[in-house]
């Protein structure tokens, strides 16, 4: 990891495109100001590897038995149908 | 027009070229696999699965969640001409374990198959959404 110190009012460039700007600090708070073109994904990272791991688990109940699940949630909705 | 044969764990199936979407920056965790075959078999309707072409083990469940969410329309900005949408579903042990990630949706640009997951900064949607049907 490349580190870096910088002062409120100074940027990061990353390649050509993405620049971050320190804008303020409040107590442990950063603020950073991002440019980037609209086709980089800018995102914290907690939220990034929470939708990692939903797309793992997505992925990893995929077995025949848990695609049959898929075909009996449809026929549960609809015997809940006829009995309503 | 040739058709194409990929074998699965549902086992063979024959698919069209135009049922093969690019994903070109991949799945979130996945970015590596970018070409999935959107895979509809009237058993599972209205889910369906991404396969990847790539990893024949991986895929995913998938539907298209206007169907059980009511004005889910996420704005994207640099990707209003997307069209399709679907979001990933993952399966649980029963009925009420079918949910829906809705923060990370997949938008679909309908003619050139590019397709592209999104995670939307609105924090009310829930990665884990109850799938429940009418």
């Amino acid at each position: 990891m490349l580190v870096l110190t910088r002062k409120v009012g100074e940027s990061i460039q990353i390649g050509e495109d993405v620049r971050l700007t320190v804008l303020s600090i409040q107590g442990k708070n950063v603020k950073i100001g991002i440019q980037a073109p609209r086709d980089v994904a800018v995102h914290r990272e907690e939220i990034y590897e929470k939708i990692v791991e939903e797309n793992k688990s997505a992925s990893s109940k995929t077995s025949l038995n848990d695609a049959k699940q898929l075909l009996n949630f449809k026929r549960e909705s609809q015997n809940d149908e006829s009995k309503s | 027009m040739p058709e194409h044969i990929l074998d699965t764990r549902f086992g063979q199936i024959r698919y069209h070229h135009d049922a093969v979407l690019n994903f070109t920056e991949g799945l979130y965790g996945y970015e590596t696999l970018k070409q999935f075959l959107l895979w509809e078999d009237k058993a599972y309707h209205p889910f369906k699965w991404l396969i990847s072409l790539e990893r024949s083990d991986f895929m995913v469940p998938v539907i298209n969640p206007q169907l059980f969410v009511e004005g889910y329309q996420p704005q994207v900005s640099g990707l209003e001409k997307w069209k399709g949408l679907l979001v990933v579903v993952t399966i649980g042990e029963s009925k009420q374990d079918v949910t829906a990630n809705l923060r990370a949706p997949i938008l679909i640009l309908e003619e050139s198959k590019l397709a592209k997951q999104v995670i939307l900064a609105d924090v009310g949607y829930s990665l884990k959404h109850p799938v429940i049907l009418k």
